[in-house]
Protein backbone atom coordinates (compact mmCIF):
# COMPACT_ATOMS: atom_id res chain seq x y z
CA UNK A 1 0.00 0.00 0.00
CA UNK A 2 1.47 3.22 -0.85
CA UNK A 3 2.50 5.72 1.85
CA UNK A 4 0.24 8.94 1.32
CA UNK A 5 1.49 10.60 4.68
CA UNK A 6 4.49 11.23 6.05
CA UNK A 7 4.78 12.50 9.29
CA UNK A 8 8.67 13.38 9.24
CA UNK A 9 8.40 15.65 5.91
CA UNK A 10 9.94 18.98 6.78
CA UNK A 11 9.85 18.41 10.58
CA UNK A 12 13.38 18.78 11.46
CA UNK A 13 15.91 21.56 10.70
CA UNK A 14 19.80 21.21 10.46
CA UNK A 15 20.50 24.07 12.59
CA UNK A 16 24.34 24.32 12.83
CA UNK A 17 27.39 23.20 11.05
CA UNK A 18 30.94 23.32 11.83
CA UNK A 19 34.26 21.91 10.53
CA UNK A 20 37.09 20.88 12.72
CA UNK A 21 40.60 22.07 10.76
CA UNK A 22 41.10 19.98 7.28
CA UNK A 23 44.03 18.79 5.95
CA UNK A 24 46.46 16.06 5.43
CA UNK A 25 48.12 16.59 9.06
CA UNK A 26 46.41 18.63 10.83
CA UNK A 27 48.61 17.91 14.05
CA UNK A 28 45.32 17.61 16.51
CA UNK A 29 43.90 14.90 18.14
CA UNK A 30 40.67 13.72 17.14
CA UNK A 31 39.13 14.99 20.49
CA UNK A 32 40.62 18.27 19.41
CA UNK A 33 38.90 18.14 16.14
CA UNK A 34 35.82 17.32 17.51
CA UNK A 35 35.69 20.36 19.71
CA UNK A 36 37.03 22.38 17.25
CA UNK A 37 33.68 21.39 15.35
CA UNK A 38 31.46 21.59 17.71
CA UNK A 39 32.93 24.91 18.86
CA UNK A 40 31.74 26.31 15.09
CA UNK A 41 28.74 24.74 14.95
CA UNK A 42 27.47 26.11 18.34
CA UNK A 43 28.70 29.42 16.80
CA UNK A 44 26.71 28.99 13.80
CA UNK A 45 23.72 27.69 15.17
CA UNK A 46 23.75 30.59 17.55
CA UNK A 47 22.52 27.85 20.52
CA UNK A 48 24.42 27.03 24.17
CA UNK A 49 26.05 23.85 24.95
CA UNK A 50 23.34 23.31 27.40
CA UNK A 51 20.68 23.40 24.62
CA UNK A 52 22.26 19.76 23.36
CA UNK A 53 20.49 17.03 25.01
CA UNK A 54 21.80 14.29 22.55
CA UNK A 55 24.94 13.46 21.15
CA UNK A 56 25.65 11.23 18.26
CA UNK A 57 29.38 9.16 16.75
CA UNK A 58 29.24 8.32 13.28
CA UNK A 59 33.11 8.10 11.86
CA UNK A 60 36.32 8.02 13.78
CA UNK A 61 37.60 6.43 16.92
CA UNK A 62 36.04 8.65 19.03
CA UNK A 63 33.67 6.95 21.09
CA UNK A 64 29.90 8.75 22.99
CA UNK A 65 30.96 7.47 25.97
CA UNK A 66 33.88 9.89 26.05
CA UNK A 67 33.07 11.96 23.63
CA UNK A 68 30.00 14.58 25.67
CA UNK A 69 32.47 14.64 28.94
CA UNK A 70 35.23 16.46 26.76
CA UNK A 71 32.88 18.62 25.38
CA UNK A 72 31.75 19.77 28.67
CA UNK A 73 27.89 18.16 28.42
CA UNK A 74 25.72 15.91 30.14
CA UNK A 75 23.67 14.28 27.90
CA UNK A 76 20.03 12.46 27.86
CA UNK A 77 20.71 10.75 24.01
CA UNK A 78 23.48 9.41 22.91
CA UNK A 79 24.24 7.02 20.85
CA UNK A 80 27.05 5.52 17.78
CA UNK A 81 26.54 4.12 14.42
CA UNK A 82 29.01 2.10 12.30
CA UNK A 83 32.04 4.23 11.90
CA UNK A 84 31.80 3.76 7.98
CA UNK A 85 31.05 6.42 4.98
CA UNK A 86 27.79 5.16 4.51
CA UNK A 87 26.35 5.29 8.01
CA UNK A 88 27.26 9.58 7.89
CA UNK A 89 23.66 10.36 6.25
CA UNK A 90 21.90 7.42 8.19
CA UNK A 91 23.79 8.97 11.86
CA UNK A 92 21.87 12.16 10.64
CA UNK A 93 18.59 10.59 9.64
CA UNK A 94 18.62 8.65 13.34
CA UNK A 95 19.32 12.34 14.75
CA UNK A 96 16.26 13.56 12.54
CA UNK A 97 14.06 10.30 14.40
CA UNK A 98 14.91 11.45 17.94
CA UNK A 99 14.58 15.02 18.11
CA UNK A 100 11.14 13.99 16.47
CA UNK A 101 10.47 11.56 18.90
CA UNK A 102 11.18 14.09 21.90
CA UNK A 103 14.24 11.87 23.60
CA UNK A 104 16.26 14.68 23.07
CA UNK A 105 15.54 18.82 21.56
CA UNK A 106 19.03 19.12 20.11
CA UNK A 107 21.42 16.81 18.49
CA UNK A 108 25.27 16.91 17.68
CA UNK A 109 26.25 14.36 15.03
CA UNK A 110 30.24 14.46 14.90
CA UNK A 111 32.24 12.56 12.45
CA UNK A 112 35.95 13.04 12.37
CA UNK A 113 39.33 11.77 10.73
CA UNK A 114 42.57 11.86 11.71
CA UNK A 115 45.26 10.15 10.74
CA UNK A 116 43.27 7.40 9.60
CA UNK A 117 44.65 3.97 7.42
CA UNK A 118 42.46 2.43 4.64
CA UNK A 119 41.87 -0.95 5.80
CA UNK A 120 44.18 -2.87 3.58
CA UNK A 121 44.66 -6.26 4.95
CA UNK A 122 47.37 -5.49 7.31
CA UNK A 123 46.03 -7.80 9.87
CA UNK A 124 44.98 -6.53 13.03
CA UNK A 125 41.61 -7.20 15.45
CA UNK A 126 40.23 -4.41 13.73
CA UNK A 127 40.75 -4.86 10.41
CA UNK A 128 37.15 -5.72 8.83
CA UNK A 129 38.94 -7.07 5.41
CA UNK A 130 39.02 -10.68 7.48
CA UNK A 131 35.48 -10.87 8.13
CA UNK A 132 33.93 -14.14 6.78
CA UNK A 133 32.30 -13.43 3.41
CA UNK A 134 34.66 -10.84 2.42
CA UNK A 135 35.29 -7.40 3.93
CA UNK A 136 32.89 -4.61 3.36
CA UNK A 137 34.16 -3.55 0.14
CA UNK A 138 34.56 -7.11 -0.89
CA UNK A 139 38.30 -7.20 0.38
CA UNK A 140 39.69 -10.91 0.46
CA UNK A 141 43.11 -10.56 1.69
CA UNK A 142 44.66 -14.31 1.01
CA UNK A 143 44.22 -12.98 -2.63
CA UNK A 144 45.41 -9.89 -2.72
CA UNK A 145 41.78 -8.21 -2.96
CA UNK A 146 42.42 -5.39 -0.29
CA UNK A 147 41.71 -1.43 0.19
CA UNK A 148 38.20 -0.58 -0.22
CA UNK A 149 39.06 0.98 -3.96
CA UNK A 150 39.12 -3.31 -4.92
CA UNK A 151 35.24 -3.21 -5.06
CA UNK A 152 35.10 -0.02 -6.65
CA UNK A 153 37.23 -1.09 -9.18
CA UNK A 154 36.16 -4.23 -10.13
CA UNK A 155 32.51 -2.89 -10.24
CA UNK A 156 33.68 -0.48 -12.80
CA UNK A 157 35.85 -2.70 -14.76
CA UNK A 158 32.06 -4.53 -14.50
CA UNK A 159 29.96 -1.74 -15.78
CA UNK A 160 32.53 -0.95 -18.45
CA UNK A 161 31.65 -4.79 -19.82
CA UNK A 162 27.91 -4.93 -19.51
CA UNK A 163 26.84 -0.96 -20.69
CA UNK A 164 29.85 0.00 -22.58
CA UNK A 165 31.10 3.83 -23.29
CA UNK A 166 34.28 5.29 -22.92
CA UNK A 167 35.98 4.71 -19.71
CA UNK A 168 37.97 7.48 -19.75
CA UNK A 169 34.89 9.52 -19.21
CA UNK A 170 35.10 8.68 -15.42
CA UNK A 171 38.22 11.30 -15.26
CA UNK A 172 35.09 13.95 -15.66
CA UNK A 173 34.36 13.12 -12.09
CA UNK A 174 37.45 14.10 -11.24
CA UNK A 175 38.10 17.15 -13.07
CA UNK A 176 34.79 18.84 -12.53
CA UNK A 177 34.61 18.11 -8.78
CA UNK A 178 38.06 19.77 -8.74
CA UNK A 179 36.88 22.30 -10.43
CA UNK A 180 34.28 23.08 -7.53
CA UNK A 181 36.67 22.57 -4.98
CA UNK A 182 39.14 25.28 -6.58
CA UNK A 183 35.89 27.61 -5.15
CA UNK A 184 36.03 25.88 -1.78
CA UNK A 185 38.25 27.29 0.35
CA UNK A 186 37.94 24.14 2.77
CA UNK A 187 39.00 22.07 0.21
CA UNK A 188 42.15 19.83 0.46
CA UNK A 189 43.40 19.64 -3.36
CA UNK A 190 42.26 23.05 -4.98
CA UNK A 191 44.42 23.01 -8.38
CA UNK A 192 42.40 22.65 -11.63
CA UNK A 193 43.04 19.48 -13.13
CA UNK A 194 42.28 18.97 -16.83
CA UNK A 195 41.28 15.20 -18.28
CA UNK A 196 44.61 15.18 -20.26
CA UNK A 197 46.09 15.25 -16.48
CA UNK A 198 43.58 12.57 -15.40
CA UNK A 199 44.28 10.11 -18.37
CA UNK A 200 48.07 10.28 -17.96
CA UNK A 201 48.29 9.42 -14.40
CA UNK A 202 49.40 6.45 -13.18
CA UNK A 203 47.27 3.39 -12.70
CA UNK A 204 46.50 2.18 -8.73
CA UNK A 205 44.24 -0.88 -9.11
CA UNK A 206 43.18 -1.14 -12.65
CA UNK A 207 40.98 0.17 -14.34
CA UNK A 208 41.28 2.65 -11.98
CA UNK A 209 44.04 5.83 -11.73
CA UNK A 210 45.27 8.19 -9.58
CA UNK A 211 42.45 10.29 -9.25
CA UNK A 212 39.49 8.20 -8.85
CA UNK A 213 40.81 8.00 -4.97
CA UNK A 214 40.37 10.04 -2.49
CA UNK A 215 42.69 11.22 0.02
CA UNK A 216 43.05 10.75 3.80
CA UNK A 217 42.06 13.78 5.49
CA UNK A 218 42.38 15.13 9.02
CA UNK A 219 39.37 17.11 9.97
CA UNK A 220 35.64 16.89 11.50
CA UNK A 221 32.02 17.81 10.85
CA UNK A 222 29.39 18.64 13.74
CA UNK A 223 25.80 18.71 12.40
CA UNK A 224 23.04 20.57 14.91
CA UNK A 225 19.60 18.88 14.32
CA UNK A 226 16.65 20.34 16.24
CA UNK A 227 13.13 20.39 15.06
CA UNK A 228 12.09 22.82 12.78
CA UNK A 229 9.28 24.36 15.10
CA UNK A 230 12.06 24.54 17.26
CA UNK A 231 14.62 25.97 14.68
CA UNK A 232 13.24 30.13 14.52
CA UNK A 233 15.36 30.85 17.43
CA UNK A 234 18.36 29.89 16.18
CA UNK A 235 21.04 32.18 14.11
CA UNK A 236 20.92 31.37 10.26
CA UNK A 237 18.40 29.85 7.92
CA UNK A 238 17.48 26.63 8.94
CA UNK A 239 17.99 24.00 6.24
CA UNK A 240 15.03 21.16 7.09
CA UNK A 241 14.98 17.54 5.86
CA UNK A 242 12.47 17.04 3.72
CA UNK A 243 12.63 13.53 2.85
CA UNK A 244 15.06 10.19 3.64
CA UNK A 245 15.47 7.34 1.97
CA UNK A 246 17.32 4.44 3.92
CA UNK A 247 20.20 2.14 3.25
CA UNK A 248 19.54 -0.92 1.85
CA UNK A 249 21.31 -3.96 2.98
CA UNK A 250 21.41 -7.33 1.71
CA UNK A 251 22.95 -10.00 -0.51
CA UNK A 252 21.51 -7.37 -3.36
CA UNK A 253 22.55 -4.44 -2.26
CA UNK A 254 26.53 -3.33 -2.65
CA UNK A 255 27.49 0.05 -1.76
CA UNK A 256 30.65 0.29 -4.34
CA UNK A 257 28.67 -1.15 -6.97
CA UNK A 258 25.08 -0.26 -8.86
CA UNK A 259 21.83 -2.47 -8.80
CA UNK A 260 22.35 -5.37 -10.75
CA UNK A 261 26.31 -4.85 -10.78
CA UNK A 262 26.93 -8.77 -10.16
CA UNK A 263 29.06 -7.46 -7.58
CA UNK A 264 29.79 -9.93 -4.47
CA UNK A 265 26.73 -11.86 -3.68
CA UNK A 266 24.53 -9.57 -6.21
CA UNK A 267 22.68 -10.68 -8.87
CA UNK A 268 23.67 -9.89 -12.62
CA UNK A 269 21.00 -7.43 -14.67
CA UNK A 270 20.59 -4.58 -16.66
CA UNK A 271 19.32 -1.72 -14.15
CA UNK A 272 16.22 0.42 -14.64
CA UNK A 273 15.43 3.15 -12.53
CA UNK A 274 11.51 1.74 -12.58
CA UNK A 275 12.44 -1.58 -11.25
CA UNK A 276 12.74 -0.40 -7.69
CA UNK A 277 9.93 2.18 -6.73
CA UNK A 278 10.05 1.42 -3.37
CA UNK A 279 13.51 2.11 -2.92
CA UNK A 280 13.89 4.98 -5.35
CA UNK A 281 10.71 7.18 -4.51
CA UNK A 282 10.25 7.19 -1.05
CA UNK A 283 12.79 10.15 -0.35
CA UNK A 284 10.88 12.14 -3.62
CA UNK A 285 7.60 11.45 -1.86
CA UNK A 286 8.10 12.18 1.55
CA UNK A 287 9.74 15.66 0.30
CA UNK A 288 6.36 16.08 -1.82
CA UNK A 289 8.92 15.99 -5.23
CA UNK A 290 8.36 13.62 -7.75
CA UNK A 291 12.18 12.66 -9.34
CA UNK A 292 15.41 14.26 -9.25
CA UNK A 293 14.60 16.61 -11.72
CA UNK A 294 13.26 18.91 -8.66
CA UNK A 295 16.67 19.02 -7.52
CA UNK A 296 19.00 21.91 -7.69
CA UNK A 297 22.20 20.58 -6.59
CA UNK A 298 23.47 16.76 -5.38
CA UNK A 299 25.98 15.61 -3.56
CA UNK A 300 27.39 11.88 -3.45
CA UNK A 301 29.77 9.69 -1.56
CA UNK A 302 32.56 9.27 -4.09
CA UNK A 303 34.99 7.78 -2.06
CA UNK A 304 36.27 6.14 -5.61
CA UNK A 305 34.77 8.07 -8.92
CA UNK A 306 32.85 5.32 -9.90
CA UNK A 307 30.31 5.65 -6.80
CA UNK A 308 29.49 8.99 -8.50
CA UNK A 309 29.09 7.16 -12.15
CA UNK A 310 26.71 4.08 -10.36
CA UNK A 311 24.95 7.13 -8.12
CA UNK A 312 23.53 9.29 -10.73
CA UNK A 313 22.39 6.11 -13.06
CA UNK A 314 20.74 4.40 -9.59
CA UNK A 315 18.84 7.52 -9.24
CA UNK A 316 17.85 8.19 -12.47
CA UNK A 317 20.22 11.47 -12.49
CA UNK A 318 20.63 9.94 -16.14
CA UNK A 319 19.34 6.16 -17.94
CA UNK A 320 21.41 2.97 -16.61
CA UNK A 321 24.26 2.50 -19.47
CA UNK A 322 23.96 6.20 -20.28
CA UNK A 323 26.11 7.05 -17.39
CA UNK A 324 29.70 7.94 -19.16
CA UNK A 325 28.09 9.62 -22.39
CA UNK A 326 26.48 11.66 -19.34
CA UNK A 327 29.68 12.83 -17.45
CA UNK A 328 31.69 13.31 -20.92
CA UNK A 329 28.71 15.97 -22.27
CA UNK A 330 27.47 17.49 -18.95
CA UNK A 331 28.61 20.30 -17.07
CA UNK A 332 28.76 18.99 -13.52
CA UNK A 333 30.20 22.04 -11.92
CA UNK A 334 28.90 24.21 -9.99
CA UNK A 335 28.02 26.50 -12.89
CA UNK A 336 26.29 23.76 -15.14
CA UNK A 337 23.22 21.69 -15.46
CA UNK A 338 23.42 19.52 -13.34
CA UNK A 339 25.83 20.43 -10.33
CA UNK A 340 27.44 17.51 -9.00
CA UNK A 341 29.90 17.04 -5.44
CA UNK A 342 29.66 20.79 -5.28
CA UNK A 343 32.43 21.37 -2.87
CA UNK A 344 34.75 18.85 -4.53
CA UNK A 345 33.36 15.65 -3.10
CA UNK A 346 35.74 13.60 -1.20
CA UNK A 347 38.14 13.16 -4.31
CA UNK A 348 38.99 16.83 -4.05
CA UNK A 349 37.79 18.17 -0.80
CA UNK A 350 38.99 15.60 1.32
CA UNK A 351 38.14 12.29 3.12
CA UNK A 352 35.43 12.66 5.70
CA UNK A 353 33.80 9.67 5.35
CA UNK A 354 30.70 11.38 3.96
CA UNK A 355 29.88 14.24 6.65
CA UNK A 356 31.52 16.78 4.80
CA UNK A 357 29.54 16.18 1.48
CA UNK A 358 26.28 15.76 3.68
CA UNK A 359 27.71 19.11 5.15
CA UNK A 360 27.72 20.71 1.89
CA UNK A 361 24.22 19.34 0.53
CA UNK A 362 23.10 21.41 3.27
CA UNK A 363 24.93 24.51 2.92
CA UNK A 364 24.21 24.69 -0.35
CA UNK A 365 20.40 24.46 0.71
CA UNK A 366 20.81 27.37 2.96
CA UNK A 367 22.36 29.42 0.28
CA UNK A 368 26.02 29.92 2.27
CA UNK A 369 28.31 28.39 -0.68
CA UNK A 370 29.99 31.94 -2.20
CA UNK A 371 31.49 31.42 -4.88
CA UNK A 372 30.50 27.60 -6.07
CA UNK A 373 26.65 28.62 -4.67
CA UNK A 374 24.26 26.54 -6.90
CA UNK A 375 21.67 29.62 -8.41
CA UNK A 376 18.64 29.61 -6.71
CA UNK A 377 18.93 26.52 -4.76
CA UNK A 378 15.56 25.91 -2.76
CA UNK A 379 16.11 21.69 -2.76
CA UNK A 380 19.67 20.14 -2.28
CA UNK A 381 19.91 16.53 -2.73
CA UNK A 382 22.27 13.78 -0.69
CA UNK A 383 22.61 10.63 -2.79
CA UNK A 384 24.70 7.52 -2.33
CA UNK A 385 24.08 3.89 -3.45
CA UNK A 386 22.26 1.49 -1.75
CA UNK A 387 19.45 4.05 -2.30
CA UNK A 388 20.89 6.23 0.54
CA UNK A 389 19.12 9.69 0.46
CA UNK A 390 18.35 12.66 2.16
CA UNK A 391 16.91 15.73 0.81
CA UNK A 392 17.53 19.08 1.70
CA UNK A 393 15.07 22.15 1.89
CA UNK A 394 15.92 25.73 2.32
CA UNK A 395 13.60 26.72 5.76
CA UNK A 396 13.07 30.20 4.29
CA UNK A 397 11.47 29.56 0.48
CA UNK B 1 56.91 -22.63 -1.12
CA UNK B 2 58.42 -22.42 2.19
CA UNK B 3 56.25 -21.75 5.37
CA UNK B 4 58.86 -19.24 6.88
CA UNK B 5 59.29 -16.84 3.58
CA UNK B 6 55.20 -16.84 2.92
CA UNK B 7 54.43 -13.01 3.60
CA UNK B 8 51.16 -12.46 1.91
CA UNK B 9 48.18 -12.66 4.10
CA UNK B 10 46.70 -15.78 5.48
CA UNK B 11 42.80 -16.35 5.72
CA UNK B 12 40.94 -16.20 9.33
CA UNK B 13 39.02 -19.46 9.44
CA UNK B 14 35.67 -20.06 11.33
CA UNK B 15 35.05 -23.10 12.37
CA UNK B 16 31.69 -23.74 10.58
CA UNK B 17 33.62 -22.60 6.98
CA UNK B 18 36.94 -25.58 7.76
CA UNK B 19 35.74 -27.73 5.29
CA UNK B 20 35.97 -25.39 2.57
CA UNK B 21 40.01 -25.11 3.68
CA UNK B 22 40.64 -28.50 4.32
CA UNK B 23 39.23 -29.87 0.88
CA UNK B 24 42.51 -27.58 -1.21
CA UNK B 25 45.00 -29.47 0.54
CA UNK B 26 43.61 -32.79 -1.14
CA UNK B 27 43.29 -31.16 -4.39
CA UNK B 28 39.12 -30.05 -4.02
CA UNK B 29 37.13 -27.45 -4.09
CA UNK B 30 34.80 -27.63 -1.63
CA UNK B 31 30.87 -25.84 -1.53
CA UNK B 32 28.64 -26.12 1.09
CA UNK B 33 24.88 -26.70 0.85
CA UNK B 34 21.90 -27.28 3.00
CA UNK B 35 21.56 -31.15 4.11
CA UNK B 36 18.23 -30.42 4.03
CA UNK B 37 17.01 -28.11 1.63
CA UNK B 38 19.46 -28.68 -0.23
CA UNK B 39 20.11 -24.99 -1.61
CA UNK B 40 23.80 -23.71 -2.11
CA UNK B 41 24.42 -21.75 0.86
CA UNK B 42 27.27 -19.08 -0.18
CA UNK B 43 29.24 -17.14 1.67
CA UNK B 44 29.55 -20.21 3.76
CA UNK B 45 27.62 -20.17 7.17
CA UNK B 46 26.84 -21.69 9.92
CA UNK B 47 22.87 -22.55 8.25
CA UNK B 48 20.53 -22.17 5.34
CA UNK B 49 19.60 -18.74 4.57
CA UNK B 50 16.40 -20.39 2.55
CA UNK B 51 14.93 -22.60 4.95
CA UNK B 52 16.83 -22.21 8.37
CA UNK B 53 17.93 -25.61 8.59
CA UNK B 54 20.79 -25.92 10.93
CA UNK B 55 22.53 -29.01 9.16
CA UNK B 56 24.81 -28.15 6.50
CA UNK B 57 27.00 -30.50 3.97
CA UNK B 58 29.83 -30.05 1.53
CA UNK B 59 30.02 -31.41 -1.91
CA UNK B 60 32.63 -31.47 -3.91
CA UNK B 61 32.48 -29.02 -6.70
CA UNK B 62 33.53 -29.56 -10.66
CA UNK B 63 36.29 -26.52 -10.47
CA UNK B 64 35.27 -25.37 -13.59
CA UNK B 65 33.78 -21.45 -14.26
CA UNK B 66 33.82 -17.99 -15.69
CA UNK B 67 35.45 -15.17 -14.99
CA UNK B 68 33.44 -12.14 -14.61
CA UNK B 69 35.55 -9.68 -13.52
CA UNK B 70 39.47 -8.43 -13.04
CA UNK B 71 41.74 -5.90 -11.66
CA UNK B 72 45.01 -5.22 -11.73
CA UNK B 73 47.35 -3.94 -8.79
CA UNK B 74 50.17 -1.62 -9.95
CA UNK B 75 50.29 -0.57 -6.22
CA UNK B 76 51.45 -2.89 -2.77
CA UNK B 77 48.51 -2.08 0.19
CA UNK B 78 49.74 -5.31 1.99
CA UNK B 79 53.29 -5.27 2.67
CA UNK B 80 53.07 -8.99 1.57
CA UNK B 81 52.45 -8.54 -2.31
CA UNK B 82 55.30 -5.73 -2.65
CA UNK B 83 57.23 -8.44 -4.89
CA UNK B 84 54.56 -9.05 -6.75
CA UNK B 85 53.01 -5.90 -8.54
CA UNK B 86 51.42 -5.90 -11.21
CA UNK B 87 49.25 -8.92 -10.27
CA UNK B 88 45.75 -9.46 -11.12
CA UNK B 89 42.35 -10.40 -8.72
CA UNK B 90 39.61 -12.31 -10.69
CA UNK B 91 36.11 -13.39 -9.87
CA UNK B 92 34.92 -16.26 -11.01
CA UNK B 93 31.67 -17.76 -11.10
CA UNK B 94 31.44 -21.21 -10.27
CA UNK B 95 29.72 -23.93 -12.27
CA UNK B 96 27.53 -24.44 -9.34
CA UNK B 97 26.47 -20.82 -9.05
CA UNK B 98 28.88 -19.08 -6.00
CA UNK B 99 30.92 -16.01 -7.31
CA UNK B 100 34.67 -16.41 -5.67
CA UNK B 101 37.82 -14.11 -5.09
CA UNK B 102 40.95 -15.63 -6.86
CA UNK B 103 43.93 -14.59 -9.01
CA UNK B 104 44.22 -16.32 -12.39
CA UNK B 105 47.88 -17.67 -12.84
CA UNK B 106 49.29 -19.79 -15.63
CA UNK B 107 50.70 -17.05 -17.95
CA UNK B 108 51.58 -13.26 -17.28
CA UNK B 109 48.19 -11.68 -16.51
CA UNK B 110 49.44 -8.44 -15.03
CA UNK B 111 47.66 -6.23 -17.69
CA UNK B 112 44.01 -5.09 -18.02
CA UNK B 113 43.92 -6.73 -21.60
CA UNK B 114 45.48 -10.11 -21.00
CA UNK B 115 42.43 -11.18 -18.97
CA UNK B 116 39.27 -11.83 -21.05
CA UNK B 117 35.82 -11.49 -19.14
CA UNK B 118 33.75 -15.04 -20.82
CA UNK B 119 37.04 -16.86 -20.18
CA UNK B 120 36.54 -20.28 -18.78
CA UNK B 121 38.94 -21.16 -15.81
CA UNK B 122 39.48 -24.39 -13.92
CA UNK B 123 40.77 -24.74 -10.35
CA UNK B 124 44.33 -24.73 -9.33
CA UNK B 125 45.69 -25.83 -5.87
CA UNK B 126 48.69 -23.68 -4.26
CA UNK B 127 50.07 -24.71 -1.26
CA UNK B 128 51.18 -21.21 0.45
CA UNK B 129 51.84 -22.79 3.92
CA UNK B 130 51.87 -26.19 5.47
CA UNK B 131 48.43 -25.54 6.93
CA UNK B 132 46.95 -23.28 3.93
CA UNK B 133 46.18 -24.02 0.64
CA UNK B 134 45.02 -21.14 -1.85
CA UNK B 135 42.40 -22.23 -4.72
CA UNK B 136 43.19 -19.91 -7.98
CA UNK B 137 42.50 -20.92 -11.45
CA UNK B 138 43.85 -21.29 -14.87
CA UNK B 139 42.75 -20.67 -18.22
CA UNK B 140 40.57 -23.96 -19.04
CA UNK B 141 41.90 -26.67 -21.24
Amino acid sequence: MAQTDWPMRDKTAVVGVGFGVFGRASGLTQMQQNQVAFHNALLDSGLQPSDIDGVLVHSGPTQCDQLPEYLGLNVRWSGQVWPHGRMAAVALQDAAMVVNSGMANAVAVFSSNVNRKMITGERNEHDESYRPGGGPHAEYPPYGMVHPGCLAAMSFGRYVDKYGGDPDNLGYVAVNQRYNASLNPNAVYRTPITIEDYKEARKIIEPLRLFDFTVNTDGAVCLIVTRADRARDCKNVPVLISGMQGLASGSEFATLSMMGGGASRQSDYRYSVNEYPQYTQTGYEMAGLSSAKDIQAFNMYDSFSPMALFTIEEWGICEPGEGLSFLGSTDTTVKGTVPINTGGGHLSAGMMSGANVVAEAIQQARGDCGDRQVKDCTYSQYVHTAFLTTIFKNGNK
Amino acid sequence: MTTTNYKKPLPVVPEYEQPAWDGPQQGKLMLQRCASCKANIYPFNSWCTACHSFETEWFQASGKGTITGRIIYHQAFHPGFADSIPYNVIWVRLEEGPLVTSNLVGGDYTTWDSIKPGTKVEAVFEDVTDKVTLTKFRVAS
